[in-house]
């Protein structure tokens, strides 16, 4: 009910403490992991208390901490990987933005915001988007270069906060947020 | 217990006494209550926006997995608040009193506070973003890594805080003051400060005072 459309758990997973989400169509039962840093015994108890038909992973960059439990997955599910450009060897899917994925009846937009890293990706589903490590709540992901902050800001402007202003957002790190809170008072964008 | 129930699922509870309430996956906005004492009322994975409530104690409110947003308490009582992984945002807070919330990885953005006291609070990694404070109080709690972005502060008191890795970034401060409180590695980029003013708390324990303004430091 957090979204009406889809069965949404967040989970704190590996060493770094990162915010790790199922998702799942709540007609089929199946689901997708975003961002797979870890893996827990929260989450197999969840999968299996749920019903969770788990075959996708999704990655929002290919920084360690957010592929880390890949293994750990793939031992369990028979899954498939989504990531953009060079991110992630295990990723047979590339996605470069725009893409639409089918997760049962689900369909999740790939948003492409590079910045953090080249392939960065964003994922938008129901009401909510996942963003990874390229917006966090009051701030956004650290970059290499002005030139790449300035690629991450403008990609968050545009297929971001170009979402309705009601979307709730979920970052790889810290809390949870919205699209209107950050749009309007994260003071990156000011 | 007196409540009326419409035909759009929403409830009205006056002098009500609600205790030992578990809902999962239930959508329970548009309440309005007053005058009532909510005993215990669990939400797990459910909606709850659009609350109206009014002169309520509410003992035990534990939100998991939920969405609880643009919600208005006037006159309110929490004890024992439990926030996790929720949304609560755009809720107005006017003469309340939090005391010992727990919140985690949950948001309060946009929320508006006037005339609220939270004492002995735990909050861990929740969102202020955009919030606006006036005449409140923060009394002995514990803030770590609270973010408070662009948020206002307008004769806002915070007493016996820890708000270690408190982020402040770009936000305002109008006649407020801080008392015994621990700033360490907290964040301060961008703050502008009028009438401020530091008790036995060291604003040079922040991690970032860049580009702040209104205070000799």
């Amino acid at each position: 009910m957090i979204d009406a459309n889809l069965i949404i758990r967040r989970f704190t997973i590996g060493s770094c403490r990162m915010n790790g989400y199922l998702i799942a169509d709540p007609h089929t039962h199946i689901g997708a992991f975003i961002d797979p840093g870890g893996f827990c015994d929260e989450i197999a108890g969840f999968i299996t208390k749920n019903n969770i038909n788990l075959r996708h992973l999704l990655f929002t960059h290919g920084h360690c901490d957010h592929t880390d439990g890949i293994a750990q997955f793939t031992q369990r599910f028979s899954v498939q990987g989504y990531a953009g450009k060079d991110e992630v060897r295990f990723a047979s899917h590339t996605l470069f933005g725009n893409e639409l994925i089918e997760i049962g009846n689900l369909r999740v937009r790939s948003l492409s915001t590079p910045g953090h890293t080249p392939g960065g990706i964003s994922y938008y589903c129901g009401n909510s988007v996942f963003t990874g490590d390229a917006l966090f709540c009051g701030s956004v992901g650290g970059t290499s270069s002005s030139a790449q902050a300035q690629i991450q800001l403008d990609h968050i402007r545009q297929n971001i906060f170009t979402l309705p202003d009601q979307t709730l957002v979920f970052p790889a790190h810290g809390p949870i947020t919205t699209v209107a809170a950050e749009k309007y008072a994260n003071p990156f964008f000011s | 217990m007196s409540s009326l129930d419409n035909k759009a699922g929403s409830s009205i509870f006056i002098q009500a006494q609600i205790k030992d309430r578990c809902e999962t996956d239930r959508d329970l906005s548009f309440w309005k209550i007053a005058e009532s004492t909510i005993q215990s009322l669990t939400l797990n994975n459910c909606r709850f926006n659009f609350c109206r409530s009014a002169d309520c104690r509410w003992q035990n409110l534990h939100l998991d997995h939920s969405l609880a947003e643009n919600a208005f308490f006037q006159n309110c009582n929490f004890d024992n608040l439990n926030s996790h992984t929720s949304f609560h945002t755009a809720g107005h807070f006017a003469n309340c009193r939090l005391q010992d919330a727990v919140a985690d990885l949950s948001s309060f953005g946009l929320c508006v506070f006037h005339h609220t006291k939270l004492h002995n609070s735990r909050f861990s990694e929740v969102s202020f973003i955009g919030s606006l404070w006036r005449d409140c109080e923060f009394d002995q709690g514990n803030y770590n890594f609270v973010r408070f972005p662009a948020a206002l502060f307008v004769n806002t008191r915070f007493v016996n805080c820890n708000l270690r890795q408190a982020i402040f970034r770009a936000a305002t401060f109008v006649n407020c003051r801080f008392e015994s409180s621990t700033l360490i590695e907290s964040v301060f980029q961008d703050a502008r400060f009028t009438e401020t003013t530091f008790e036995n708390t060291d604003i040079h324990q922040a991690a970032n005072l860049e580009g702040i303004r209104g205070l000799n430091l």
